[in-house]
């Protein structure tokens, strides 16, 4: 058993993260969205809460919050969305929020954005 | 990675983890077991009154701020003690001595055998306070971003004419070093400056600083920034000041040490790891309350990666839950690259770093040996 999990570990460490085949780079923007969404609605989740916004070539699927989830809830709602696109979809899906700002009033003034795009 | 910098005091371990001090847990998390965090890194508030221009904190806003009480905080410590946490830094993404829960909280942990130290930008930590808390704290670390008052106010306030904000917390900070040596404590002081490119003729003001103030360490560390690079970092341009780094450590006397973090500050953007394997080990909750593995998912962005709030539910009943192994799990899966879905430079990167290679049978961690360095509850 220890040597089995030390194994998984190692394996693990190792791993190489699925990537977007060429075809999902070179694909269009409408065609990417449009694949994500047709799986999204064969499942069964309350899209009251969140909204699909895009669906970007290395991967992301970004959602933008519409009603808060439950802090207790929103990980794991989240974690079985993105494992159900990995299986529907691909393998290389990865979900992402729009991200939120500084609420802090003081430090906004420094006049930092927090940027959606990775470089 | 760094052995350490032999003080008077013992053997002061920042630029390294101290996981060779805690092979129970490292053995247990081998076996496949649920282990519960040595340390826990955390804020008892997400606000501030400073504006540091290298703050993590601007790209760690969540859902919500859930106000911590008292109650909410000392409820914490014990579940922290139930599960057999050995540490509690407040650090993470708030100013904690604004807190009410501030005094309460460090002589709570300490009265549960909980080793508990605290960052703070030191301005509104004066007398009274440190009184009331210094006897009871591990360490202290003062934010210091620069040696002149100018440069102090410029990248931690509003302008080079506000000095103030710098008097003030040399004041305290002043205050304190007094208090350790008039009662003979333990507890290690010392100041830390987040380089950033532009900081390069800060480095050495701030090393005579250190010196000035006889506090223990002065720290030079990197930036981090996040996955996006919203702050700007250029790692490459630390290279460039690595001559300055080493004359300020040249300073270093027989009171104070003049520290880089030459580790992380060479490893930049580009770690040996691609799994995050340390938040089991070393757990962050940010000052909203929100518990997140990683002070790096705080941001609603990463809202896949948030299991609960304790300020809504015990601490204990979510460390139990299978969302919090949920979270740990993908982090340690190949699914997770820390590459390019995480920022740079995380709390736990020497701790990520020491299991990736140890998993990895490059290094493998060895049982730390007596006498134990200073802070060893503190990965």
């Amino acid at each position: 058993m220890t040597k089995l999990f030390k194994d998984f570990l190692r394996s693990n460490a190792l791993g190489i993260t699925p990537e977007p085949s060429k075809e999902w780079k070179g694909s269009k923007n409408e065609e990417r969205y449009e694949k994500v969404k047709k799986a999204l609605n064969e499942y069964d989740y309350d899209d009251t809460y969140i909204e699909l916004v895009d669906v970007k070539t290395d991967g992301q699927v970004i959602f933008k919050i519409k009603k808060d989830i439950n802090s207790s809830q929103r990980g794991s709602f989240l974690l079985d969305l993105e494992f159900y696109l990995k299986e529907s979809v691909g393998e290389f899906l990865f979900i992402n929020i729009e991200p939120m700002g500084d609420k802090n009033s003081l430090r906004k003034l420094r006049g930092i954005d927090i940027k959606k795009e990775n470089n | 990675m760094s052995q350490g910098i032999e003080t008077k005091h013992g053997n002061l371990i920042l630029d390294s983890h101290k996981l060779s001090y805690h092979m129970d847990r490292v053995e247990a998390w081998e076996n496949g077991e649920r282990i519960a965090p040595v340390s826990v890194d955390m804020a008892l508030t997400r606000g501030c009154g400073a504006m540091c221009s290298f703050c993590y904190a601007m790209m760690q806003e969540s859902q919500n701020r859930l106000g911590i009480k008292t109650l909410h905080a000392l409820n914490l410590l014990d579940d922290f003690a139930e599960i057999g946490v050995r540490s509690v830094s407040l650090v993470s993404d708030g100013e904690s001595t604004l807190s009410k829960a501030y005094v309460p909280f460090i002589q709570h942990a300490k009265k549960l055998g909980i080793d508990v130290a605290n960052a703070t930008n030191a301005w509104e930590w004066e007398e009274e306070k440190i009184d009331q808390v210094l006897p009871h704290l591990t360490w202290v670390r003062f934010t210091v971003a620069a040696g002149t008052p100018e440069g102090y106010a410029t990248h931690m306030y509003k302008g080079p004419q506000y000095t103030e904000v710098f008097d003030r917390a040399i004041k305290n900070i002043s205050y304190a070093v007094a208090l350790k040596k008039k009662l003979n404590l333990d507890v290690t002081l010392g100041i830390q400056m987040v380089l950033t490119p532009d900081l390069e003729d800060e480095i050495i003001p701030f090393a005579k600083l250190g010196i000035d103030l006889g506090v223990d360490y002065a720290v030079i560390k990197h930036c981090s920034d996040d996955e996006q690079r919203t702050l700007g970092i250029d790692y490459s341009l630390y290279e460039r000041m690595y001559e300055t780094m080493h004359k300020a450590e040249m300073m270093s006397n027989e009171i104070t040490k003049v520290i880089v973090k030459w580790d992380k500050i060479k490893d930049g953007d580009k770690p040996s790891y691609h799994r995050h394997f340390g938040p089991q080990f070393l757990l962050q909750i940010s000052g909203s309350g929100l518990i997140a593995p990683s002070g790096q998912f705080f941001n609603a962005k990463h809202s896949k990666l948030h299991i609960g709030n304790y300020v809504e539910e015990r601490f204990i009943d979510i460390f139990k839950s299978d969302r919090y192994w949920k979270a740990m799990d993908y982090l340690a899966s190949p699914y997770f690259d820390a590459h390019t879905m995480m920022g740079t430079l995380p709390i736990q990167h020497y701790v990520n770093v020491a299991l990736d290679n140890h998993v990895k049978g490059i290094q493998k961690i060895s049982p730390g040996v007596d006498p134990k360095p200073l802070h060893h509850n503190f990965l």
